[in-house]
Formats: structure tokens, C-alpha cells, sequence
């Protein structure tokens, strides 16, 4: 692994074709075309909504509702389908015969059929015996379908760990299970962050599928201003760009941590964008961890502001100790950690004042997650019927 | 000091499928003895070794350490690998952990050891093994004579009664061979017992008690240092020291 992605290591800064001969690198001509499809994605956005506001800023407002959806969904699902995939894997490579059939029974079976079918099946056919809610059949339906595949990503991950490293943790007397935890999990981990991340955009965009099940997410929402304004072309061709965009972003995060993983303890230059990349991962993470919290404090609130408050001391609590606990002990969070980043340089030399100052500030950005974006009383669920309304008023 | 053998191997067998790989091998170790186990690739050797620790399963024979009977027991062999250190041929470092929690690691999750005892032991053995200033570098920042250095230090923090050492230098580049053997001669020189599959025959010279000669899977010849170049018995061994010996 290490080899491969060492030949994409920065290249010194001498023009865009230093030789003519050589080819050009994979790495340049796609972070070109990241930045051309980003600028053109976002200029179109705001050209559109500055120069013709009618109907643009208005799908923009509609459509930003069902993107909240659709990362709520796509969090809470990913928390579960890693969880479930952690399982599948080690079922997979499990010693005992029984678990490792069990696992691959899942496995095969959920791999084979489509994420849109099984969907279906969940929310109507399963009705018969059992009736589940839209929201609860579709994070069922994307943890069960994607806890497949990053079950067997897990398992390569597992796979890929030479046999040397659990006999050495066998031969100092740890048991098996503590030998996955403290030596075979942890290099796994950081062998399938990159496919996981792309597991995560897959499933970002495979969400869309869960409109069929009647969820207000943002291709629904298009849907639902379209049918009714008639302004097909406008709607569809915004819901795709924000689509477009959001996965750049963090197609581009994963580009770093696949880096990450070879620069890791490696003198290799940081740039912003490295910085920036480490503050996605962690607000990710905390907003994984946060989601299942304010799903259960949600019965404790009375009125919207008080969800608000409630969402705001869990995010703010969680990232204090996620913070706190991640640098106080080894000096990097997993975002940071994830891209290859540390606060103290490796080698132990510490870094300047401004320096770290200037890390802690850029570590410290993300951190309100998108739960305290969606649980902000003026979005959600109660005022998107509201705005649903208005806009039909005004329109037909 | 009691008169049991720290290793009592009795009439061991072990098959790869069709492979007699360890054909009805009996071996005693005394404590404070150093072994050296040679012999042409293929013939046993290591298997031989692995076997002590359980990291193979034996089909025949027992295996006793410090007097107490192998079974198949999970919670036993835990135990008994806990006294008895290995170093692998390829180092098998944890490439996520630093010096210090590579050593750390077995004292603290296998003996319930406090993390500063673990740490001061940890600086303590690095600076027998000569590099304690690499307490905090990662494994692939060391060369390879360091990495084997590091892992024998991690093997002697169990506090073992025997140190297995399976082809510790044959993965080193020349150079980087005599620091290995230096540190492991020192041990021999505590007393500490040791059991090693090796060819570096200086070492054998050295600090060997009684040198093993193995070929498909039987031990032809135990002799000692000074024999084994001067008067070597059996016709296999003579053909074996003249393709190894330069």
C-alpha cells in the first residue's frame, strides 16, 4: 500500500509540465478536475440564485430542507452500518465455522439483491407481518444493505494484516480477542478508512433512494416543488449540483486520508486543505456519536428551542471530551490522525505558539455538527410542511 | 534451584498434511542453558520452535514447560505463552504503536501491570537492548538490527523463563547482524535460558551449550560447540558445515 501511494507524493512546484515525456500524474489532472467541477458547481449555484431569484433562491430553500434530511439519514444509517459491518467482518473471519457461515449467509444474500428492492421489501412487503415507519424502514433498509459491503471491507482490512502480527500478540499471551482489539483492529482501521469513506458518499447519494418510501429528503423535495411549480429543469438540475457538490467535498477528504495513510509520521508537506479535510472527519465522527444521544433526548423536549438547547449541550459536551480526551492523550484527533496530521510535529519537536494556536483553532471549526444544524428550530420537520404550503399558495 | 528442564519435549510429531514436518522429536532444555538449534530449510526447526508456544498445534508427543503438560486448554497456553518469549524472524512489530507501547503491550493487557511500571521497565530494557532514545519512535522509523532489538526487548518485558529465538538475523541486512547477536550474547551471559534457530555460527561459538543438528524433521546430532567443528559424527551434518561453514 505503502509503495503505491508514495508515487503520489507532492511533486515539486515547477509548472504544470515539467517533462514532456512524462506522463501526466493521476494525482495533478484529477485535483484539476476537482477544482473545475467545484468552481463551476458553485458559480452556477450562485449565479442562478443572484441573477434569477425566482424560482432559484426558492429551490435552493426547498431543496436545503431535504439535505438536511438526507444527511440525517445518511449519518444515522452509516453509524449503524459500521457497527453491523464491524460484526459481518469479524464473523467473516471468525475461527469458528458456524459464526463465519452465518456472517457470509448475510453477506451474499443482502449483496444480492438491489438497496432499491430490499427498500421495498422493508417498508411494504414486510408490512404484512410487521407495519415500520418510512424513517425506520429506510435507515433499517441502507444499514442492512451497506453493513454488507463494509462488512467486507472490514474483512479485507482483517485480511490484509500479515499473520506475523497476531502470532506476536498470541505469543505475548493475549487472547485472541484481545489481539483483534489492541494490535489487528486498530491496523485495520486505518487500512479501510478510505473505502469506508467512499461507502459514505455511495450512500450519500444512494439515499435518494429512500424518496420512494415517502421521506422528505432532497430528491423528494425537488420532486414535490417540481410536480407543483412545473419547473422540472430548474429543480432537477439544482438537486444535482447540491448532490454533486456535497460529494465532492468529501470525496476530496477521502483522496487525503487514502494520502494520510502513507504520510503518516512522514515528513510530508500539511496544507490547508489537509487541515481542512482532518475538520470534516471529525465533525463526521462527532455527529456519529452524537446522533443516537439526541435521538433519545428528543422525547425530553417540549418545544423546538428546548430540542435546540438539548442538541447544542450534547454536541458541545461531546466535543469538549472528544477533543480534550484525543489531545491531552495523543496529541491528534482521529480526523487528524485519519490525514496523517499531528499536533506535535512526529520526532517531538513541539511547535511554535502561533503554530499551535493556529491548529487548535483549525481543529476546533467543525465542531457543532450537522445535528445542531438540523435541530435549529427553524428547520426540520414541523416548518417544512409550513413553507410546503406557502409555496403552493403562491404558485398554482 | 529445581532439577526440572524449563522445556521437556517428548516423542514430538507434527504433519502439514502429508509433511512429516516434526517426526517423533525428544528434547530437554535446562534452565540457564543456551540451545542452538541448525539444519538445512525445511528441516523442522521452527516448526519445532512454534510448537513450544502453541502457535502450532502438535499431533503426537507432549511438551512440558517449567514442568507443566501443554493441553489444549485456551486458558493455559495463554499462560504459559506469557513465560516464554519469542522473537520471529520478520520482527513483527505493531507498525501502529511506538517503541514504548510495543513493549508495554503484553505487561500491561496480559499482567494487569500499572502503565508506569510498565513504562519504566519499558525504558529500562531499551536501554539494555542500547537504544533508548527510540522509546517514541514508530517501528518503520528504525532500521531492521533495531526493530529485532526493540522485539527481543518486547519479549523480555513478560519477564519469560525461556526466550525463543526463531532465525532472528536471517531478515537483517549484514551490518546490522552483529548488533542483534550482541545483545542476544548478553543474555546468554545472564544466564538467561534460550533456545535459537539460527546459522550465524559465531554465535553458536560463542554462547551455545549444546548445538541441535535437525534434518527432515529428526534431530541427527546434539553435540557441543567445540565438537561440532572438529569431530562432527554423522555423514548429513559434515555435508550440511561444509556447504554453511565458508
Amino acid at each position: 500500500m505503502t509503495s503505491q501511494l508514495e508515487s503520489e507524493a507532492p511533486r515539486p512546484h515547477t509548472g504544470v509540465w515539467q517533462d514532456d515525456s512524462a506522463a501526466i500524474p493521476r494525482e495533478r489532472s484529477l485535483m484539476i478536475a476537482w477544482w473545475i467541477a467545484l468552481a463551476l458547481g458553485v458559480s452556477f449555484i450562485v449565479g442562478a440564485v443572484v441573477f434569477k431569484p425566482d424560482p432559484y433562491s426558492e429551490i435552493v430553500r426547498f431543496i436545503g430542507d431535504g439535505l438536511v434530511v438526507t444527511f440525517q439519514m445518511t449519518i444515522t444509517s452509516m453509524l449503524f452500518a459500521l457497527l453491523l459491518g464491524l460484526l459481518a467482518g469479524l464473523g467473516r473471519t471468525a475461527p469458528s465455522l458456524p459464526i463465519n457461515v452465518a456472517a457470509s449467509l448475510y453477506v451474499e444474500i443482502i449483496r444480492g439483491i438491489p438497496l432499491l428492492v430490499q427498500l421495498f421489501w422493508i417498508y411494504y412487503a414486510l408490512s404484512k407481518f410487521l407495519r415500520l415507519g418510512p424513517n425506520l424502514s429506510a435507515i433499517l433498509g441502507l444499514t442492512i444493505c451497506y453493513g454488507a459491503y463494509i462488512g467486507e471491507t472490514f474483512r479485507a482490512g482483517i485480511q490484509s494484516i500479515p499473520k506475523g502480527q497476531m502470532e506476536a500478540a498470541r505469543a505475548l499471551g493475549l487472547t485472541r480477542g484481545q489481539a483483534m482489539r489492541h494490535v489487528i483492529v486498530p491496523q485495520a482501521v486505518r487500512i479501510i478508512l478510505p473505502p469506508v469513506g467512499n461507502e459514505f458518499i455511495a450512500m450519500l447519494k444512494d439515499s435518494s433512494l429512500v424518496s420512494v418510501l415517502a421521506i422528505s429528503d432532497m430528491l423528494r423535495r425537488g420532486r414535490e416543488y417540481a410536480s407543483r411549480t412545473f419547473a422540472y429543469f430548474e429543480t432537477y438540475t439544482m438537486v444535482a449540483l447540491v448532490y454533486l457538490l456535497v460529494t465532492l467535498v468529501f470525496s476530496r477528504v477521502v483522496h487525503y486520508i487514502e494520502q494520510g495513510m502513507s504520510r503518516q509520521r512522514k515528513d510530508a508537506p500539511v496544507t490547508v486543505m489537509h487541515r481542512l479535510s482532518a475538520v470534516v472527519v471529525d465533525f463526521v465522527i462527532v455527529d456519529l456519536i452524537a446522533t443516537p444521544i439526541i435521538a433519545a433526548m428528543r422525547g425530553l423536549a417540549v418545544t423546538p428551542a428546548m430540542t435546540f438547547t438539548l442538541t447544542a449541550a450534547v454536541i458541545g459536551g461531546l466535543t469538549a471530551a472528544y477533543l480534550l480526551g484525543f489531545w491531552s492523550k495523543r496529541g491528534q484527533t482521529p480526523g487528524m490522525m485519519s490525514v496523517g496530521l499531528r499536533l506535535v510535529d512526529a520526532g517531538g519537536s513541539i511547535p511554535s505558539i502561533g503554530q499551535a494556536v493556529g491548529r487548535l483553532l483549525i481543529s476546533l471549526l467543525p465542531i457543532p455538527g450537522l445535528s445542531l444544524i438540523w435541530a435549529h428550530p427553524t428547520l426540520g420537520a414541523a416548518p417544512l410542511q409550513d413553507r410546503l404550503t406557502r409555496t403552493t399558495m403562491v404558485r398554482v | 534451584m529445581p532439577d526440572t528442564p524449563i522445556v521437556e519435549i517428548r516423542n514430538l510429531s507434527k504433519r502439514f498434511g502429508d509433511l512429516e514436518a516434526v517426526n517423533d522429536v525428544s528434547l530437554e532444555v535446562q534452565r540457564g542453558e543456551v540451545v542452538v538449534i541448525i539444519g538445512p530449510s525445511g528441516s523442522g526447526k521452527s516448526t519445532l520452535l512454534r510448537c513450544i508456544n502453541r502457535l502450532e498445534s502438535a499431533n503426537g508427543g507432549t511438551i512440558s514447560i517449567d514442568g507443566e503438560i501443554l493441553t489444549r486448554d485456551e486458558k493455559q497456553i495463554n499462560h504459559i505463552r506469557a513465560e516464554v518469549g519469542m522473537v520471529f524472524q520478520q520482527f513483527n512489530l505493531f507498525p501502529h504503536k511506538t517503541v514504548l507501547e510495543n513493549i508495554t503491550l503484553g505487561p500491561i493487557i496480559v499482567k494487569g501491570m500499572e502503565e508506569g511500571a510498565a513504562e519504566t521497565l519499558a525504558h529500562t530494557l531499551l536501554a539494555k537492548v542500547g537504544i533508548p532514545e527510540k522509546a517514541d519512535a514508530y517501528p518503520e522509523q528504525l532500521s531492521g538490527g533495531q526493530q529485532q532489538r526493540v522485539a527481543i526487548a518486547r519479549a523480555l518485558a513478560m519477564e519469560p523463563k525461556i526466550m525463543l529465538f526463531d532465525e532472528p538475523t536471517s531478515a537483517l541486512d549484514p551490518e546490522m547482524i552483529k548488533e542483534v547477536l550482541d545483545v542476544m550474547l548478553d543474555l546468554a551471559r545472564e544466564g538467561m535460558t534460550m533456545l535459537v534457530v539460527s546459522h550465524e555460527m559465531g554465535f553458536a561459538r560463542a554462547a551455545a551449550h549444546r548445538i541441535v543438528f535437525m534434518d527432515q524433521g529428526q534431530i541427527v546430532e546434539i553435540t557441543t560447540p567445540e565438537e561440532l567443528f572438529t569431530a562432527p559424527k554423522h555423514e548429513r551434518l559434515k555435508r550440511f558445515l561444509s556447504q554453511i561453514l565458508p
